[in-house]
């Protein structure tokens, strides 16, 4: 291994984090099985357990799908993303925790191994009412351990983050089979309207929030640029930026986040080497470019972690005529040196 | 270098977007109608025989 493992730093953010999420779990198992023990005085421990992990592992994982988009859409939900990880890992064990109550439960009393009767018992791959739903949730369970297992940033430096973030894009797969696996299985014998209005609310929300988010950025990345002039593109207006803040462009398909700061202009790629986070939505703090999603810092001219840290990501080559920033389109080497452009304030106001 | 990470992401979430309400739809049409309690006491359905008591 080239990296090697440090333990998680805990701060005051990630402790309150922590302890918001499990206590809004603590809440929503005992209400569960509080509720349900009243409506259903006949129903035993195990199938309270089984019912309360399963319904709020896939209530978790419906947030955690959420938080993406609404990040996208409005920056006001960041706070939600800082840790998202976390949650992952909670989903996971309680998706476990369903696993194995609902193996004790249906098949550990027959002759065979419980995980060879789990696979083998049902084969009715033909019938969409018989169809073997536990096989899609095991499936799931496989994918959601994975990704929990593979969370902590040593992995994240291990894998590189393209191969991280395409491991964790298995979520997507992982919720495919849990909505099959509900809808085929709870919702086959749950005939309640309540149970298939509420799966199919939950269902919506993420589509509708993936689409409006994916809309939102393909209109970034259509975007026309202004003309080109001697290898150089009219990017944006100087006046347009805010201050230590930054306006992110589309060229060639590479966004490029555009900072103004101390009367100057540095342009940098906007994708962070930690988890690809969106550097043109962060904020320049003690001189470097912050990511809004956890912090990372660089420098704008050179596109460097401040020492002793090693990430980089390229620069840009700017130049300000007329109020409006013109950049090359060509990322130089990630770390370059890149001499910011000094803003004439004559010339912005003009 | 995101860029086809992003592409990648968006037909994925296309086709499940297609997929899922598809399934989910197809799922809840085609369940069996279980018999309830209320059913055995359909007369029409079930005549008693003659002579029987309700």
């Amino acid at each position: 291994m080239s990296h090697q493992y440090q333990a998680i730093t805990w701060n005051r953010q990630k402790r309150v984090y922590d302890v918001a999420l499990l206590a809004g779990v603590t809440l929503y198992l005992t209400l569960f099985i509080g509720v349900s023990a009243f409506l259903f005085p006949y129903a035993t421990t195990k199938t309270l357990i089984i019912r309360a992990a399963g319904s709020a592992a896939f209530f978790l994982l419906h947030i955690i799908l959420c938080i993406g988009p609404l990040c996208r859409l409005d920056s006001t939900f960041l706070p939600l993303l800082y840790n998202r990880r976390h949650l992952g890992v909670v989903t996971f064990l309680l998706g476990a925790i369903h696993s194995v109550a609902a193996i004790r439960q249906f098949h550990s009393l027959g002759d065979k191994d419980p995980l060879v009767s789990l696979l083998t018992s049902n084969q009715d791959f033909g019938s969409l009412p018989d169809f073997p739903f536990q096989q899609l949730g095991f499936v799931a369970l496989m994918i959601l351990f994975l990704m929990a297992a593979t969370s902590h940033d040593f992995w994240l430096r291990n894998l590189t983050p393209p191969v991280w973030k395409t491991l964790h894009m298995l979520v997507y797969v992982a919720y495919a089979m849990l909505v099959a696996h509900v809808t085929l299985g709870l919702l086959q014998s749950e005939t309640s309207p309540l149970l298939a209005a509420g799966t199919s609310f939950g269902l919506l929300t993420v589509i509708t929030l993936h689409v409006a988010a994916a809309r939102r950025e393909s209109n970034m990345d259509s975007k026309k640029l202004g003309p080109v002039a001697d290898g150089f593109v009219n990017a944006c207006a100087v006046s347009g930026i805010p201050e230590k803040c930054a306006t992110v462009v589309s060229v060639n398909g590479e966004r490029v986040a555009i900072f103004k700061y101390d009367g100057k202009i540095s342009a940098i790629s906007n994708v962070c080497r930690h988890q690809n986070g969106p550097l043109g939505e962060g904020k320049i703090i003690d001189g470097c470019v912050t990511c809004p999603w956890h912090g990372y810092q660089y420098l704008p001219e050179n596109g460097a972690f401040p020492p002793p840290f090693t990430e980089k990501v390229s620069t840009f080559q700017t130049r300000i005529v007329d109020g409006r920033v013109w950049i090359d389109p060509r990322p130089n080497p990630p770390g370059t040196w890149v001499e910011p452009s000094p803003i004439d304030t004559s010339e912005v106001m003009a | 270098m995101i860029q086809p990470h992003r592409k990648i992401h968006r037909r994925v979430f296309f086709v499940l977007a297609l997929l899922l309400p598809a399934l989910f739809l197809s799922g809840i049409v085609f369940r069996y109608s279980w018999p309830t309690a209320n059913r055995g006491r359909n007369l029409i359905a079930h005549p008693q025989a003659s002579g029987a008591t309700p």
